[in-house]
C-alpha cells in the first residue's frame, strides 16, 4: 500500500490514461450526435487537435479579473489529475493509504468552488447566472450523491474505500446484476454524473444561449490555453466518473490482476457512456432550470429506495426479478408525476401495468393455481387493454379546441407560475413537482419504517405500500379527472399486488368481488365525467369546485 | 496558567487605570492580553502533551467546598482553542479600535474588558468547581455583554444588547438548576465529585435537558439562535471573532463536560442522543438557509455560526447514540469530529470575522449588495477571507473539509449498523450533505460579491488596505487553517488525551477510521504539486506564445459594463432561496431576512406576556401596605404549605 515506485507509477499511467484518452470520448460522442441530425460530423479525433489548437493560442482576459480567475483552469484540471492519481482504475493499490469515496466525490466541490467564484471575477451577468445555477444544482446532486455513498457502505457493510466497494460487486458477479437496489443506484449514479457532466437534459453543453446554459456560462471569459484546460479538465472528468462507476457497479476489478485487461475495460465502458450520451442528448431536449431539479430528485428518491431496501430479501433468481418488477412499477409512478403530456402519461401507465402483469405471469408459474392465473388473466384484460382504452377515449373525446382553451387559460393564469408550480400545458398541478416530490419520499420512509416496526423482511411490502400510498399522493395532487383516474388505477395495481408481496391466499370469490369492484368504479368515473363535462364543461377539479361556489 | 490569569487581570485593571490616554491603554491592553494568551496557551498545551499543569486553588470554604482550576486535557483542548484566538484578537483588535477611538468611544473601557472577557471564558473551561464555573460564566456573559453594546451610539445596538442578555440569563438559570441537581446527587460542588455520582435515570435525563437548554442557548442551536444574529453583528469584529469562534466552543465544552464526563458513566437512553442530532442537523440547514438569505456581511456570518454549531451538535448526538448502542469506539470517532470541528470553526470563523471587520472598516458599510472589486483593493484581506471561505465550505484539503468529513464518516458508520439506526443516520447525513452544498453557495457568493468584480458603490471604490497589525493577526490564522487541514493527526494527537480524559479509553479501536488521517496530507501535497505543475507548464507556455491581452469584459457588443451589470448576491442566491426558501420561511414574511422564530415565535409570547403583565398591573398598586399583603399571604402560604 501507499506510496512506492510501483504505486507512483500506476498513478502516473492513470493520469495519463485519463488525459490521453478523453478527448477520444468527446470526439465519439459528437460523432454520433453529428450523424443523429443527418451530418457528416468532424472526425472524432477533432477534440484533440482543438485542445492543441487553444493550447498553442494567445487569450484575452478580463481587465476587471483577478488571480481566481487566472487560478480557476489550472485548480479545475488540477483536481481531475488528483482525482485520476488516487482512484484504483488498474489495480486495488493506490498512492494514498486508502481510497475514499467521500474524499474522491469532494474533490469535485474544489473545482465547483473555484469556477463558480471565477464565473462572478470578470463582473459578466453570464457568469453569475451560470455560478448560481451551477450552486442550485449541486444543492440537489450533493444529497443525491450522499445516498448512493450510503448506499454502497452499508451494501459493503461498512467500508468506505472505493476498492473495497468495488471487491463487494466483483464478489457477487453476477447474482448483483438481479439485485435491484444495485440497479437502482447505478441508475441513480447515470443520471447523477449526467448533471454533475452538465449533460442534457440538465445543460446544453452546445449553446451558448443565457437561457438554457450553466456550464459554458462560468467559462463565457476564458479563451486560450485555460479555456484549453477547461475543456480537456472537463472531458477529463467524464472518463473519471465513467470509470468509477466501472468500478463500483461492474465488476472490473475482477480484472486487476491483469493491468492491461483493466485498462481495456475502463476505456470500453467510458466509450459506452460517451454512446449513451451521445443518445440520450439526440433524442432528449434540455429541461428548463427548475424542472432539471425535479430530474435530480427523482435520482435522489431512486438512490433513496436502494438504500432503504438494503435490509431487506429481495428475493432470489426468479424472486429478485419479480422485486425488479415491482420497482419499475413504483419507478413509472414517480415519472408520472413528472409529466406533461397525456399520452406520456398513458405509456407511463401501461408501463406500470405491464411490470405488474409481467410480475404476475412470474407468480403464476412459480405458484400455479386458480387464483394465480385468474389474477394474472384479469389485470391483462382490465388494466392492460379495457382502462387505457377507456382512458383514450375519454381523453379524445375532450375536443381538441376545449384542450386548446385549457393551455390559453393556464397561460394568462400568471399566479400558476409563480413558486414551483409545474408548467403543465394540459393539465395543472395543484402543488409543485418538487413539493410533491417531497411527500413521496417522506411516504416512502414511512412505509420502510412502518415495515421494519412489523419486523417484515420482505422488500416486496415496502414497495407495495409506497405504490398504494403514491397512488393516493397522485389523487390528491392532479386536478384534472383523467389523471385521477390514472392514479386510481395504479394505486389499484398496489393493491392486487399486495396479496402477492405478503403470501396471502385470498378466496377467489374476494378477488373477483374486488375486481369487479375496480371494474364498476372505473366505468362510473368515467360515465360520471362525461355527464359533468357536458353539463359544467369543465374537468378540473378546481374549477368545478369554483362552480360550485356560484 | 496562573501567570496567565494575573497578565489578564493586570490588563484590566492597567488599561482601566490608564484610560486617560487611549494610546496608553491600548497598548498595555494589547500587550497584556496578548502575553496572557500565549501564556494560557502554553499551560493548555501542556495537559495534551501528558505534562500535568498545577492546579490554582483559591482555597476551601464552608458550603461551597473547595474553589479551584484545574487544565484536565478536555479543558487543555478548549483552553488552547480560546487562548489561541484570543492572542490574535488581541493583536488584530491592537489596529482595528483606533477607528473606534477616533469615533470617541473609550479606549480604556474596552481594553479593560476584552481581557476580562478572555480570562473568564478560560476560567470557565478549567473551572472545576460548580460555584466558580458559574460565577465565571456570569462574568463571561456580562463582559461580551458590555463589548456587544460597546458601540452604544449606533442603531440596534441597545436592542440586541439587550435580547443577548436575556436570554443569556435564561440559559445561566437553566444551569444553576442543573447544578442544584448535581450537587444534591453527589452530595458536593466539585466536578471530580460529579463524575462519579450515581443516580436515577429521570434525574440524569433532568440534568441532560437543563444543559442541553442552558449551553445551547449559549451555543445558538435552533430555536434559541435568536440573540445571535443581533448580538454578533453589532459587537466589534474581534469581538464578534470571539463570541463566533470561541465562546460558542465554550459552551460546547459545557455540554461535553456534562453529557460525557458527569453523566459517562450514564448508558445515555436513546432520545438524548436522538434529540441533539436533530437539533444539531436542522440548526445546520436552517442556519444555512438563513445566511443565505442575508445582506449584511456579519450578521450572514452569524447564521453561518448556528450553521457550524448545528454541525458540531450532530457530532455529539452521534456520539451519545453510539455510547447507548455501546460502540464507544465511534462514539469516541464522532466525539472527535465534533472536537475538531470546534477548532476549525474557531479558526475559520474568527478569520472571517476579523476579514468582515477589515472589509466593513475600509468600505464603512456592512450591506453586501454595495461591495464588489475589493480583490484589487484590498489584496491581502481578500487572500485571508478567501481562504476562511475556502476552509468552512468543507473543500479539500483545508481544515473545515477534513472535520466533516469526520462527521461524515461516523454518520455512514452509523447507518451501517442497521434497523431505525440505518434510516436516523442516514437521513442526518443526507441533510449535512445538503448543508454543505448550500454553504459553498453561500460563500461563493458572499467572497464572489464582495470581493470580486467591480465595486457597485463609490464609497466601496475607495477602500484601502488595512494596516499590518490586523493583517499579520488574520494571516496567523489563516496559517493554523492550512496546517489543521494538511495534518489533521496533529490535531488528532492533541484530541486523543482529551477524548481518554472522558472515558474513551480504548484509542486501539477508537480511531480505526481516523487513522486513514495522514492520508490528508500526502493528498493535500498531491493537489497543490498538481496545481503548480499545471501553472508551471502554463506559464512557460505564455513566454512563447503570441499574444496575451487584457481586454473589457464580453457586454454583447455594447459600451463597456456598468457595475449594475453584474450579478448582485439576492440575484445569485435567488434559484436556491425559490427552491428552499419555503423551509425558512413557512410563513410569509413581512421583511427581507426575516427570522421566522423571531416574528412567529418570539414576538407572539413576548406578546402573550406583556398582555399578560399589563392585565396583572392592578396588583402593583405602589401601596406599601399592599406588598406587605402580599408578603403576609406568601407567608402564610409558605407555612401552610411546611405544615402539609
Amino acid at each position: 500500500m501507499a506510496l512506492s515506485l510501483s504505486t507512483i507509477g500506476l498513478a502516473l499511467a492513470q493520469i495519463l490514461f485519463v488525459l490521453l484518452f478523453s478527448p477520444l470520448v468527446i470526439g465519439v460522442i459528437r460523432k454520433i450526435k453529428a450523424r443523429f441530425q443527418a451530418r457528416l460530423g468532424a472526425s472524432v479525433f477533432q477534440p484533440y487537435f482543438d485542445i492543441g489548437k487553444l493550447l498553442m493560442k494567445g487569450s484575452v482576459k478580463s481587465n476587471v479579473a483577478s488571480w481566481i480567475f487566472e487560478l480557476s483552469p489550472a485548480v479545475n484540471f488540477a483536481a481531475v489529475v488528483a482525482a485520476a492519481a488516487i482512484l484504483p482504475l488498474f489495480s486495488g493499490e493506490g498512492i494514498l493509504s486508502s481510497s475514499n469515496l467521500l474524499l474522491f466525490v469532494y474533490l469535485f466541490a474544489i473545482g465547483r468552488f473555484f469556477m463558480a467564484l471565477s464565473g462572478l471575477d470578470a463582473a459578466s451577468s453570464f457568469g453569475g447566472l451560470g455560478g448560481s445555477r451551477e450552486m442550485l444544482l449541486s444543492a440537489f446532486l450533493e444529497p443525491a450523491m450522499m445516498v448512493v455513498i450510503l448506499f454502497l457502505a452499508v451494501f459493503s457493510s461498512g467500508a468506505m474505500d472505493i476498492s473495497a466497494f468495488a471487491a463487494h460487486t466483483a464478489a457477487l458477479w453476477p447474482a448483483v446484476l438481479l439485485y435491484p437496489p444495485h440497479l437502482l443506484s447505478a441508475l441513480a449514479f447515470i443520471i447523477l454524473l449526467f448533471a454533475e457532466m452538465k449533460r442534457m437534459p440538465f445543460d446544453n453543453p452546445a449553446t451558448h444561449l443565457e437561457l438554457t446554459m450553466i456550464h459554458e456560462a462560468m467559462i463565457l471569459e476564458n479563451s486560450g490555453p485555460g479555456l484549453a484546460l477547461l475543456e480537456w479538465g472537463n472531458a477529463a472528468k467524464l472518463v473519471v466518473l465513467s470509470s468509477l462507476f466501472g468500478i463500483i457497479f461492474l465488476p472490473v476489478s475482477l480484472l486487476w490482476q491483469n493491468p492491461l485487461l483493466a485498462f481495456v475495460a475502463l476505456a470500453g465502458i467510458s466509450l459506452a457512456m460517451g454512446v449513451l450520451i451521445a443518445f440520450v442528448e439526440s433524442i432528449i431536449v434540455k429541461v428548463r432550470l427548475f424542472r432539471v431539479t425535479e430530474l435530480l430528485m427523482f435520482a435522489f428518491i431512486v438512490a433513496l429506495l436502494a438504500f432503504f431496501s438494503l435490509p431487506y430479501q429481495t428475493g432470489e433468481g426468479h424472486g429478485s426479478v419479480v422485486a425488479l418488477l415491482a420497482f419499475v412499477m413504483l419507478l413509472s409512478m414517480l415519472f408520472f408525476m413528472m409529466s406533461a403530456t397525456f399520452t406520456r402519461r398513458l405509456k407511463l401507465f401501461l408501463i406500470n401495468s405491464t411490470a405488474l402483469a409481467l410480475l404476475l405471469f412470474l407468480v403464476a408459474l412459480s405458484e400455479p393455481g386458480v387464483d394465480s392465473y385468474f389474477r394474472l388473466g384479469s389485470t391483462i384484460v382490465l388494466k392492460l387493454v379495457l382502462a387505457p382504452a377507456l382512458l383514450y377515449f375519454l381523453f379524445q373525446r375532450i375536443s381538441k379546441p376545449e384542450r386548446k382553451d385549457m393551455v390559453e387559460q393556464a397561460s394568462y393564469r400568471k399566479e400558476e407560475f409563480r413558486g414551483m408550480l409545474a408548467y403543465d400545458p394540459v393539465f395543472m398541478t395543484h402543488a409543485s413537482i418538487l413539493t410533491t416530490f417531497t411527500i413521496a419520499a417522506g411516504l416512502i420512509l414511512l412505509s420502510f419504517v412502518v415495515s421494519t416496526a412489523f419486523g417484515i423482511h420482505d422488500v416486496m411490502v415496502p414497495i407495495t405500500i409506497s405504490i398504494t400510498l403514491i397512488g393516493v399522493l397522485i389523487i390528491a395532487i392532479k386536478p384534472h379527472i383523467i389523471l385521477q383516474l390514472f392514479g386510481l388505477l395504479m394505486l389499484e395495481n398496489g393493491i392486487v399486488l399486495l396479496p402477492v408481496s405478503l403470501s396471502l391466499h385470498i378466496p377467489l370469490l374476494v378477488e373477483a368481488a374486488t375486481l369487479l369492484d375496480a371494474l364498476v368504479l372505473i366505468a362510473v368515473a368515467v360515465a360520471l365525467a362525461f355527464k359533468t363535462r357536458e353539463t359544467m364543461g369543465t374537468l378540473d377539479s378546481r374549477e368545478l369546485d369554483e362552480l360550485s361556489e356560484r | 496558567m496562573l501567570f496567565a490569569f494575573l497578565m489578564l487581570a493586570a490588563g484590566s485593571a492597567l488599561s482601566l487605570l490608564l484610560a486617560r490616554s487611549a494610546r496608553a491603554a491600548r497598548l498595555a491592553g494589547a500587550a497584556f492580553c496578548l502575553v496572557g494568551s500565549l501564556a494560557a496557551a502554553l499551560a493548555a498545551i501542556l495537559p495534551l502533551l501528558g505534562n500535568p499543569v498545577p492546579v490554582i486553588s483559591l482555597g476551601v470554604f464552608p458550603a461551597i467546598g473547595r474553589l479551584y482550576f484545574e487544565i484536565d486535557a478536555l479543558s487543555g483542548f478548549f483552553a488552547l482553542i480560546v487562548s489561541f484566538v484570543s492572542a490574535i484578537v488581541s493583536i488584530y483588535s491592537f489596529k482595528y479600535m483606533e477607528e473606534y477611538e477616533e469615533k470617541g468611544y473609550n479606549a480604556g473601557f474596552y481594553w479593560s474588558l476584552l481581557p476580562l472577557f478572555i480570562l473568564s471564558m478560560l476560567a470557565v473551561v478549567s473551572s472545576k468547581n460548580a460555584a466558580l464555573f458559574m460565577v465565571s460564566w456570569e462574568v463571561m456573559a456580562l463582559s461580551s455583554y458590555l463589548l456587544v453594546t460597546y458601540e452604544g451610539r449606533a442603531e440596534g445596538v441597545k436592542n440586541a444588547g439587550f435580547i443577548y442578555l436575556l436570554i443569556a440569563h435564561m440559559g445561566a438559570a437553566m444551569l444553576i438548576a442543573m447544578f442544584i441537581l448535581l450537587a444534591g446527587m453527589s452530595g458536593s460542588l466539585d466536578f471530580a465529585a460529579f463524575a462519579g455520582a450515581k443516580m436515577p435515570e429521570i434525574a440524569a435525563s433532568a440534568i441532560f435537558v437543563l444543559a442541553l437548554l442552558g449551553f445551547g442557548s449559549k451555543a445558538g442551536i435552533i430555536p434559541l439562535h435568536i440573540w445571535l444574529p443581533q448580538a454578533h453583528p453589532q459587537a466589534p469584529s474581534g469581538i464578534s471573532a470571539l463570541m463566533s469562534g470561541v465562546m460558542l466552543k465554550v459552551a460546547v465544552y459545557g455540554l461535553i463536560r456534562v453529557a460525557f464526563d458527569f453523566l459517562g458513566p450514564f448508558q445515555p437512553p436513546l432520545w438524548w442522543g436522538l434529540l441533539v442530532i436533530a437539533i444539531g442537523a436542522v440548526s445546520a440547514l436552517l442556519g444555512v438557509l438563513y445566511a443565505l438569505r442575508q445582506h449584511d456581511l456579519k450578521r450572514m456570518l452569524a447564521y453561518h455560526s448556528i450553521e457550524n454549531i448545528g454541525i458540531i451538535f450532530i457530532g455529539m448526538g452521534a456520539a451519545l447514540l453510539f455510547s447507548t448502542a455501546g460502540n464507544p469506539a465511534l462514539a469516541a470517532l464522532a466525539l472527535f469530529a465534533a472536537m475538531y470541528h470546534s477548532l476549525n470553526h474557531a479558526l475559520f470563523k474568527s478569520l472571517l470575522f476579523m476579514g468582515a471587520g477589515a472589509v466593513i472598516q475600509a468600505t464603512h458599510t456592512r450591506d453586501i449588495e454595495k461591495m464588489g472589486g475589493l480583490v484589487k483593493l484590498m489584496p491581502v484581506t481578500a487572500v485571508m477571507f478567501f481562504v476562511a471561505s475556502y476552509a468552512i465550505s468543507a473543500v479539500p484539503p483545508l481544515n473545515g473539509f477534513v472535520s466533516e468529513w469526520l462527521t461524515f464518516q461516523a454518520l455512514i458508520s452509523g447507518a451501517n449498523a442497521g434497523g431505525y439506526m440505518q434510516l436516523v443516520f442516514g437521513l442526518v447525513a443526507i441533510s449535512l450533505a445538503l448543508t454543505s452544498a448550500l454553504a459553498l453557495a453561500a460563500f461563493v457568493k458572499v467572497f464572489g460579491i464582495v470581493f470580486l468584480g467591480i465595486p457597485r458603490s463609490e464609497k466601496v471604490g475607495q477602500a484601502k488596505e488595512v494596516p499590518g497589525a490586523m493583517l499579520l493577526g488574520m494571516g496567523l490564522v489563516a496559517a493554523a487553517c492550512l496546517a489543521a487541514g494538511i495534518f489533521p493527526a496533529l490535531i488528532m494527537n492533541m484530541a486523543a488525551p482529551a477524548l481518554l480524559s472522558i472515558g474513551f479509553n480504548d484509542p486501539s479501536v477508537a480511531y480505526s477510521q481516523a487513522a486513514s488521517l495522514p492520508m490528508f496530507g500526502l493528498f493535500s501535497l498531491l493537489l497543490v504539486f498538481a496545481v503548480l505543475a499545471i501553472l508551471a507548464v502554463s506559464a512557460l507556455g505564455k513566454a512563447f506564445r503570441a499574444k496575451h491581452e487584457t481586454r473589457i469584459t464580453w457586454d454583447c457588443g455594447y459600451y463597456e459594463g456598468t457595475p449594475r451589470m453584474q450579478y448582485t448576491a439576492s440575484g445569485f442566491s435567488m434559484p436556491l432561496m425559490r427552491v428552499f426558501g419555503k423551509l425558512t420561511n413557512p410563513i410569509e414574511s413581512k421583511h427581507h431576512g426575516g427570522d421566522f422564530f423571531e416574528e412567529f415565535i418570539y414576538l407572539p409570547l413576548y406578546r402573550a406576556y406583556a398582555s399578560v403583565s399589563i392585565r396583572l398591573n392592578f396588583l402593583q398598586t405602589g401601596q406599601l401596605s399592599d406588598y406587605l399583603l402580599y408578603l403576609m399571604i406568601t407567608l402564610i402560604g409558605v407555612l401552610l404549605y411546611a405544615l402539609l
